[in-house]
């Protein structure tokens, strides 16, 4: 075996670890990277965020000519061609692919093809290389969870890979996990032509979010899909040579053509051999980091999925800045006061900071505006009624603590709260802020505006 | 039936802690949880409550007693049923250990912790502000924003570093939190004086940064008192101009008293000049002028200077230039009484001499008390720069040279 020494090693070049990586390199480290696929971008690049918001482009174009049908601008039903479809998301990733090479490479970052696992605290091994490093970040991300009962090497069985690699379109898809993932593949599938059922486990679909976020989107795919069950479990999974037989704890059966299992993901600490270092991971095998992203080992880092919740790609590389700087003998910390969730469905739920739920649990007293979107002009020109707006303000400084924001491209809606939440905006500061109109934007405005009682959009109640 | 042997539970990190009560008699019984001793900790009464159900059949402390972690308390007879129970109860423990060292491993986040804010929270700052915060180690908590609605600015955080660093830190960050005394009797208001206002922060930033000690010592003055009042006839002379007099005699052979200390480098100054800073007390408040090279004057000159500048302080006609570049200075409270106190070193000095007022002491002369006009003297100096033995040569040696003045010309 080949011995290289290193100074700082990064394992894993997903979004995560390709920013540590960079920045790292920006700060004037020499810089590994260590990498078990042939490309960068780890899975939220190759099989995760971007192709499927690649897809669902589709499904909203699908969407938007379904609307426009019955008010005079009629197109001929769709068709297919899976292979075009396949071959522009593999182009949009390979892009982007090239473009983290690119940008690697004019860093000076070495990065090393293979999966590295840990000998020690201070020493990796890749393939036939044991590689001394000072420094490593840890940033192995995460995998779909599995569970039990399901025979997943039946073909007709996928993860949310085997699913964005859109192999075919079954007559009826089956998901079980009404989660955020769950969710976006099941509209990318139904806008294909896939009859869609949505088994949850919990009480409602996309657990975290707000119950008032949520409603719209479910009015939007009850009819649509084929049956959304809550509250169920899959007891037994029986697969004919047809068909995929799924019978649910509430006695129906789902006869399906294929299953998704879209139940979560679980953090790849427990592949890299971290037992051969003092690195601990707490009971659900996520590496405990403090806030600047340090393990218990005082030159070990760790960021993104394998350090906890939420398990998102902008929360990982902003972990792998701090931690580069970190790393780099700066006073950096991630101490963000939100976090934007995102799920891409149709219509779009996202929200920032606490939610209503949170908000209670913590005890804080808050205000809240909310401004359904069938008063806003916007919402109905754009055909986009479905949505809402809300608002959340601490009931004294009346600073702005939350946002959540149902409807189209709430998405990229939901950035201005961020910056409200950490700018540390109050509910006038959003009110009194000229918003232009008629646009979707200004929601946040009259969401706002009704909690100051100066709203004229609709009724101060 | 088993007897079980009941002791003091893990009670946080005390030990030796008084009993204050005790509940429990021979012969009663007791159920789980009920009170059986309070312990007094050191800011709470803590019940220790019984881990099992049964007869106590032996109490093995009294009231007074100091117990620690594991300390017997009593003996108690369990009732049979209970046994399932106690074991449980004994296992727990255990369980906790557990957690705690999975909860261990993760570093405390002990000094950004503080620099958080959270959504709704107490206060807040923005992302640029945390990070600016976080990079000069300022907790956030302790800022007081400014800005509207309360919330922190760049300035709020620069003004918390800069008062910190002028050694100003009970001004500015939490005030003392006074009750209503308008309660207990009536209450006026008055602002402080502007010089109150300047000196209060520069007073109480060297009292919490130096580390002040305070040498008493007396001189036998009465050959000087003598030859003061024989000579007092064009300027009406003190003994202050005399002590500032004879200061640079001493300085001069113990430097370490006529010097600074560079912090940063770790060095010492040490001045070759003698500048006396003189604390003058004025209606605004406490000033303190400078006489200039003293070693260079007589003692009728530096009564004089003395004059001059007390009335300028008090007409507050003084200059910066009066006010600046003093290597040592003397606080005299001698006009008014008093013995001893520990004056406050006038920072970037390193010492400062108390004055008090002279007394008519019985003083032993090796055959009878004699009376002899007695000057106190009390020396602050920087123990950093300082040292004790240094100290009191320096007193001693000073009040050598005030009991008699030939001394500095050997």
């Amino acid at each position: 075996m080949k011995t290289i020494e290193r100074d700082l090693v990064v394992l894993g070049g997903g979004p995560g670890g390709y920013t540590a990586a960079f920045r790292a390199a920006d700060l004037g480290r020499s810089v590994t990277l260590i990498e078990k696929d042939s490309v960068l971008g780890g899975v939220c690049l190759n099989r995760g965020c971007i192709p499927s918001k690649t897809l669902l482009h589709y499904a909203e174009v699908v969407e938007e000519v379904v609307k426009v049908a019955p008010l005079g601008l009629l197109y001929s039903a769709p068709t297919f061609n899976l292979d075009k479809i396949r071959e522009h998301k593999e182009d949009v990733i390979k892009r982007l692919n090239n473009g983290l090479s690119a940008l690697a490479k004019a860093r000076n970052v070495e990065v090393i093809e293979g999966f590295g696992t840990l000998k020690s605290s201070n020493e990796l091994i890749v393939g036939e290389t044991l590689i001394k490093f000072n420094d490593l970040i840890i940033s192995t991300g995460s995998r779909p969870a599995q569970i039990s009962g399901i025979p997943y090497d039946d073909e007709r069985v996928w993860d949310s890979n085997d699913a964005l690699l859109l192999k075919e379109v079954p007559s009826h898809l089956a998901i079980i996990g009404g989660g955020i993932i769950g969710l976006e593949m099941a509209a990318i599938y139904h806008a294909l032509g896939s009859k869609i059922t949505i088994i949850e486990m919990a009480d409602s679909i996309i657990p975290s979010a707000d119950k008032d976020l949520k409603a719209p989107l479910i009015k939007a795919i009850k009819d649509k899909y084929n049956a959304i069950y809550t509250r169920t479990k899959v007891e037994k999974l029986e697969a004919t040579k047809e068909k995929l037989i799924l019978h649910l704890d509430n006695t129906s059966q789902v006869e399906a053509d294929a299953l998704l299992v879209a139940v979560g993901r679980r953090p790849n600490s427990d592949t890299i051999t971290l037992e051969n270092t003092a690195v601990k991971v707490n009971q659900r095998g996520f590496i405990m980091v403090d806030e600047e992203l340090k393990t218990n080992v005082e030159h070990i880092y760790a960021i993104g999925d394998v350090t906890g919740d939420p398990m998102l790609a902008h929360r990982a590389a902003h972990q792998g800045k701090v931690a580069a700087e970190v790393a780099s003998g700066e006073k950096s910390a991630f101490t963000p006061l939100g976090i934007p969730s995102v799920a891409y469905t149709h219509p779009e739920i996202a929200w920032v900071g606490l939610t209503e739920n949170e908000a209670k649990e913590r005890g804080i007293e808050y205000v809240k505006g909310s401004f359904p979107w069938q008063a806003s002009s916007r919402a109905m020109s754009a055909l986009s009624e479905s949505g809402v707006t809300k608002a959340l303000f601490e009931k004294n400084s009346k600073r702005l603590i939350g946002a959540g924001i149902t409807g189209k491209n709430a998405g990229e809606l939901i950035s201005e709260a961020l910056l409200a939440l950490e700018m540390g905006a109050v509910s006038e500061d959003i009110a009194l802020s000229i918003h232009a109109h008629p646009t979707l934007s200004e929601t946040l405005a009259i969401a706002a505006e009704l909690v100051e009682k100066r709203a004229t959009d609709t009724l101060n109640r | 039936m088993a007897i079980k042997q009941i002791l003091v539970p893990h009670i946080g990190d005390f030990s030796d802690v008084s009993i204050i009560e005790i509940y429990i008699k021979e012969g009663e019984s007791v159920s789980v949880d009920d009170s059986l001793i309070a312990l007094e900790s050191a800011k709470a009464v803590t019940d220790i409550p019984s881990p099992y159900s049964g007869t106590i059949t032996k109490v093995l402390v009294k009231a007074g007693d100091l117990v620690s972690e594991g300390s017997p308390i009593a003996e108690i007879e369990v009732a049979a049923v209970e046994e399932e129970k106690v074991e449980k109860v004994e296992e727990k423990p255990v369980e906790e250990k557990k957690t705690e060292e999975e909860v261990k491993p993760t570093p405390p986040p002990e000094k950004v912790e503080a620099v958080k804010p959270t959504p709704g929270g107490p206060y807040h700052a923005t992302p640029s502000l945390r990070k600016y915060a976080r990079e000069l180690g300022v907790d956030l908590a302790q800022v007081v924003g400014t800005g509207p609605h309360g919330r922190i600015l760049h300035d709020d955080i620069q003004q918390l570093v800069k008062s910190a660093l002028s050694g100003n830190f009970i001004t500015s960050t939490a005030p003392f939190k006074l009750e209503d005394f308008s309660v207990y009797g009536k209450i006026e208001r008055v602002p402080l004086t502007r010089i109150q206002k300047i000196s209060g922060p520069h007073l109480s930033g060297a009292w919490q940064a130096i580390p002040h000690v305070t040498q008493f010592d007396q001189a036998d003055v009465t050959a000087l008192e003598a030859f003061r009042k024989a000579n007092t006839s064009t300027v009406k002379l003190s003994i202050l101009p005399f002590v500032i007099k004879i200061l640079p005699y001493a300085l001069k052979r113990y430097p370490s008293l006529n010097a600074s200390l560079d912090e940063e480098s770790g060095e010492v100054i040490f001045k070759h000049y003698y500048h006396i800073g003189v604390a003058v007390d004025t209606e605004e408040g406490l000033v303190v002028p400078v006489v200039k090279d003293v070693d260079k004057k007589s003692v009728t000159e530096i009564g004089q200077e003395l004059i001059d500048l007390s009335e300028k302080a008090r007409s507050r006609k003084l200059r910066n230039e009066d006010l600046s570049g003093a290597s040592f200075s003397v606080s005299s409270l001698g006009g008014i009484g008093g013995t001893y106190f520990t004056p406050i070193i006038n920072r970037p000095e390193v010492a400062i001499l108390g004055l008090s007022k002279i007394a008519k002491q019985p003083i032993w002369n090796g055959e009878t008390f004699e009376p002899r006009d007695i000057l106190p003297l009390s020396l602050s100096y920087d123990h950093r720069v300082v040292d004790g033995a240094v100290g009191v040569r320096f007193t001693v040696y000073l009040a050598a040279l005030l009991n008699d003045l030939r001394r500095a010309i050997l």
